[in-house]
């Protein structure tokens, strides 16, 4: 792997830049200052030792510098492999597609698994799980951390979804948006702001009141809390937002403003919403509604008073 | 009846009306336990056929036509049945229909009577409207002459035993002939409450039992023929003449006026008052005697309506709001559009928009670019819009005001907060569309229609917040603003505000909303949370597939296949195909999903149809299994000394019938209360 000196110097000039980044053959010229004729000689013979590698930027070919390290664990690859590690090292931290790999490298698929299985147990690459495409084997370099794109973002653990952690936030953020959507959604557990004074049976902010809580303050009452060491984003919390509207849980205010606020059904599910002292369960005067199914019983197995929705289709 | 009491025809009729139609096997087992298996057959073949004649309907039933015509006059008489004879023939072909009227007096009867009761707190309201349900119509004469008979044959008996002691005075003669006089009055009095709120309408025999359609169909053949031919007009125009025409007729044909109804030498109409649909003052009206009347029962779905919609309120804004929103109702419920079931089709409704638009020279509107009206459900929606704004029944606050005053239960003070109770600082946040002047605005004329009311219009200077001191009060106008205005920015449309500042309700666009919330309500108490936050999804995205679903409902790949299995089921949801290939491979092909609205509303309807004829028949055969248990009980000689002459185990079982047949009543009515949502609101 001995170069000539002056290919030596160039290749140390290339190196002192930031990483990846990327010279055009004029920027070559002008880091050396020697001729055109004599940098493409320099350039070639570090190609050939694998210490430089080529790429295309806004359509002009271009060349970057590659550790020593780095080269070394390139020479000793095979041809094949070379190949293929190229293309996982060119797809970054979004991975690529084994079938991808396949299609682009077009070799024999002996061959190609061979290589692949090498590169694996070198600890050159790794297959990872896309959390969109569940079956797909993504591969990627070893020491790459996956995209948010193929982690599924804040939700997942493992590639998986992470339900539980989801629910908690789910329940948080409706507390949080009910605490300041109503005066006092819960009478008798919720402490009472000195002086103000409740309506026993409901307390609401008038139709003009403009402090229900936006995506930013639920935010921001989550960072502070710390209540989750996970990055969350303002769409991250709209996702969550949108969950809750969909269990209709809270609703919007306004057509375009994110600001959200907890539905009074919701609130009595939650067994809030009633005077003090008032049991959810009890028999009420006012006739039965299906929206009244929170505070029925459910019905246990091969109960006979069960009534189907599907009787006439099985009838 | 007893020919026609034979096992093989009961099984065969049941049979048939089970198979052909959820509502042909409710209907039919309501009538074989009310009035008998005859009318249930007759029904269940007039079901199944339509329309029959009375030759054709002995021969189906393979019931006698003697008997067969009793059954119908019965069944005529409470409006089960109705008919058409074609005028114009010598010997005309009677046709007979089914009238649902009558068949959902006979589901509702007891919700009826206990509504009456719980408004009026009167039983001798129910009383007459439970007369009213029995007899189908009956005039104020036949219902006073009624009451005599059946008094005398009360005082025949007393005399007789009077007679025994032979002590009888004269005095209580004259006693009981004051007290007749008292009741007449007070029934004449009740009579008229009912006909002003709307509860019984007069009829005209002639036409009431008559198929209506067929009226309206005849009457546009005789319209049609008189129009002139030679005319320039087009055919579709001379068409739509020709309607507009037969409606003006047909709507002569069943109306009503005042004079009518009253006899025109009482002092009360004398006075020039609106004494039937207009003022809701009534005095002491003279009702014609000969005039037929029949229990509305357009008026009672109406209030029906009501109770649904407040319910909703309750559950969507709050206890008060809810009672603020039954005043509301108890303003215009009279008055308001009927439901859906009694209302034109919407077809109709559409064509009499159109010619209304066009009346007025707005022709053009439809194409008109302000307007949605690029596609006809578009259109649809707009229209609605439209006649709920025109044909609804307006109020003010102050007219609300005026009936808050005089409800003692209701109790707003503290029931509105201006300010966050949880921090000083009011945010003002920078809105694109309602920026904090517009905002300042909008308190500043709030607090002005609140001055309005309690005349004070001096003080304009003062501060949004010290002028919210009378929110503590328990009749609060500025709290009932508050309350009218919560319900008219809510995101269900429980009011509407017209250019003039009135509020309306916009009954079409809210029931809408109400069947649909009615709907994924049953699903989350039926299937669960999950599926119903997928079904929501799916309706808020309109067309969305399963991996899009994942993303927006966060839910792991294998609950949601269970949630999406479970909608099929119900039908709630259809799939649509989105070929990724030319040749439309299955195996390239995406799949979305949709929310299937109207299919699903209908088989929720059969479906619950069927579960009420189901409990009904559960409740007959528990009967009969326990014949012999329930004759004992009923006995004369063991009335009323049960626990001493029955068993212990006698008792128990009499007491688990009692138990199981107030649980299916319930069953029913909840049962009832759904299938009404969709199939009547």
């Amino acid at each position: 792997m001995s170069v000539s000196g002056k290919a030596q110097e160039l290749y140390d000039k290339m190196v002192e830049k930031p990483a990846g980044t990327f010279f055009s053959q004029d920027d070559l010229e002008r880091l050396t200052s020697v001729s055109k004729k004599l940098i493409v000689e320099l350039v070639q013979e570090l190609l050939n030792s694998e210490l430089v590698k080529l790429g295309t930027q806004d359509g002009e070919l271009k060349f970057s510098a590659v550790t020593k390290a780095e080269a070394d664990k390139v020479s000793k690859m095979t041809d094949e492999e070379r190949m293929i590690y190229s293309h996982i090292e060119a797809a970054g931290r979004d991975g690529i597609w084994q079938k991808i790999i396949k299609t682009k490298t077009n070799l024999h698929q002996h061959i190609f698994t061979k290589s692949l299985k090498a590169l694996e147990n070198k600890r050159f690459v790794k297959s990872i799980k896309d959390v969109k495409h569940p079956t797909r084997k993504i591969y990627m370099l070893y020491n790459l951390q996956p995209s948010i794109a193929l982690t599924g973002g804040p939700w997942f653990t493992d590639s998986e979804l992470d339900t539980e952690f989801v629910e908690s936030l789910l329940n948080i953020v409706w507390q949080f948006i009910t605490t300041k959507s109503l005066p006092n959604p819960f009478p008798g557990q919720s402490k009472r702001a000195p002086g103000e004074e409740y309506n026993p049976d409901q307390t609401t902010y008038c139709s003009t009141f403009d402090g229900y809580p936006s995506l930013e303050d639920v935010l921001d009452f989550i960072l502070k809390s710390g209540i989750t060491t996970v990055d969350l984003s303002v769409g991250d919390i709209k996702s969550l937002c949108d969950v809750l509207e969909y269990e209709d849980r809270i609703e919007r205010v306004g057509e375009l403003d994110d600001c959200y606020k907890a539905t009074w059904q919701s609130i009595l599910e939650k067994g809030g919403g009633l005077r003090e002292g008032t049991d959810p369960m009890e028999i009420k005067d006012s006739q039965w509604s299906i929206f009244d199914w929170y505070t029925q019983m459910p019905p246990s197995e091969n109960d006979p008073d069960v009534m189907c929705l599907d009787s006439w289709i099985n009838s | 009846m007893s020919s026609v009491d034979n096992g093989s025809i009961e099984s065969v009729s049941e049979k048939a009306s089970r198979i052909q139609s959820a509502k042909s096997y409710l209907f039919t087992t309501l009538l074989k336990d009310l009035l008998g298996l005859g009318p249930s057959i007759i029904i269940s073949k007039l079901y199944s056929n339509g329309r029959l004649t009375l030759r054709e309907l002995s021969a189906k039933t393979k019931i006698g036509k003697r008997k067969v015509q009793g059954i119908l006059v019965k069944l005529i008489q409470l409006k089960c049945v109705k008919y058409f004879a074609p005028s114009g023939s010598k010997k005309p072909t009677v046709n007979y229909y089914v009238n649902e009227e009558g068949l959902l007096i006979f589901l509702y009867s007891g919700e009826i009577i206990a509504s009456i009761k719980k408004k009026y707190s009167d039983d001798l309201m129910a009383e007459i409207i439970q007369n009213f349900l029995n007899y189908g119509n009956l005039t104020l004469s036949d219902y006073l002459s009624n009451l005599e008979s059946h008094k005398n044959e009360n005082q025949n008996k007393e005399n007789q035993n009077k007679e025994k002691d032979e002590n009888g005075s004269e005095n209580r003669d004259e006693d009981d002939n004051d007290e007749d006089l008292d009741e007449k009055s007070d029934i004449e009095k009740k009579f008229n409450i009912l006909i002003q709120d709307g509860w019984i309408v007069p009829i005209k025999s002639d036409i009431e039992f008559q198929n209506k359609y067929d009226i309206y169909r005849e009457l546009y053949q005789k319209n049609y023929a008189k129009y002139p031919k030679a005319t320039s007009i087009s055919e579709i125009k001379r068409k739509k003449e020709v309607k507009y025409s037969t409606e003006i007729d047909f709507n002569k044909l069943f109306e009503f006026s005042k004079k009518d109804i009253y006899e025109s030498d009482n002092s009360f109409f004398n006075k020039g008052a609106n004494t039937m649909f207009g003022s809701d003052s009534f005095g002491s009206s003279k009702i014609k005697q000969d005039l037929a009347f029949k229990f509305s029962l357009a008026r009672f779905f109406k209030h029906m309506r009501s109770v649904c919609l407040v319910k909703i309120v309750n559950q969507r804004l709050g206890p008060v709001s809810s009672k603020v929103f039954g005043l509301v109702m108890q303003k215009i419920e009279k008055n308001s559009q009927d439901c859906s079931k009694f209302a034109l089709d919407f077809a109709d409704v559409y064509l009499n928009l159109n010619s209304k638009m066009e009346s007025q020279g707005d022709s053009t509107i439809i194409a008109s670019s302000d307007i949605p009206a690029k596609s006809l459900p578009q259109y649809l929606s707009y229209a609605k819009l439209v006649l709920d704004a025109e044909n609804s029944v307006c109020f003010t606050l102050q007219d609300i005001a005026a009936l808050l005053k005089k409800r003692e239960d209701i109790d707003l003070s503290n029931s509105i907060k201006f300010k966050s109770v949880h921090s000083n600082k009011r945010k003002n946040r920078d809105n694109q569309n309602m920026g904090p002047a517009t905002k300042k605005i909008k308190q500043e004329n709030e607090i002005l229609a609140m001055q309005v009311l309690n005349g004070n219009h001096n003080d304009s200077d003062e501060e949004g917040d010290e002028n919210t001191e009378d929110m503590d009060e328990k009749h609060s106008v500025g709290a009932l603003y508050q309350h009218l205005e919560l319900m008219a920015n809510s995101s269900i449309p429980f009011l509407r505000r017209n250019p003039n500042g009135a509020y309306y309700v916009p009954f079409s666009e809210l029931m809408s909303k109400t069947k649909e919330m009615n709907f994924m309500y049953l699903v989350k108490s039926v299937l669960g949370r999950n599926e119903f936050k997928v079904l929501n999804c799916i309706i808020k995205s309109k067309l969305i597939d399963e991996k899009a679903l994942i993303n927006h409902t966060l839910l792991k790949d294998d609950d949601l296949r269970v949630c999406i299995n479970r909608l099929f089921k119900l039908q709630a949801i259809e799939v649509q195909e989105i070929p990724k290939t030319v040749d439309r491979q299955a195996n390239r092909s995406a799949f979305a999903y949709r929310f299937n609205k109207k299919f699903n509303t209908r088989l929720l309807e059969n479906n619950l149809l069927h579960e009420i004829s189901l409990i009904f028949n559960h409740i007959n055969e528990t009967k009969e299994k326990n014949k012999l248990l329930l004759g004992k009980a009923n006995r004369e000689d063991i009335k009323g000394k049960e626990e001493d002459m029955l068993l212990t185990s006698e008792l128990n079982q009499l007491k688990w019938l009692n138990e199981n047949e107030l649980n299916c009543v319930s069953r029913i009515h909840r049962a009832r209360s759904i299938w009404e949502v969709f199939a009547i609101f």
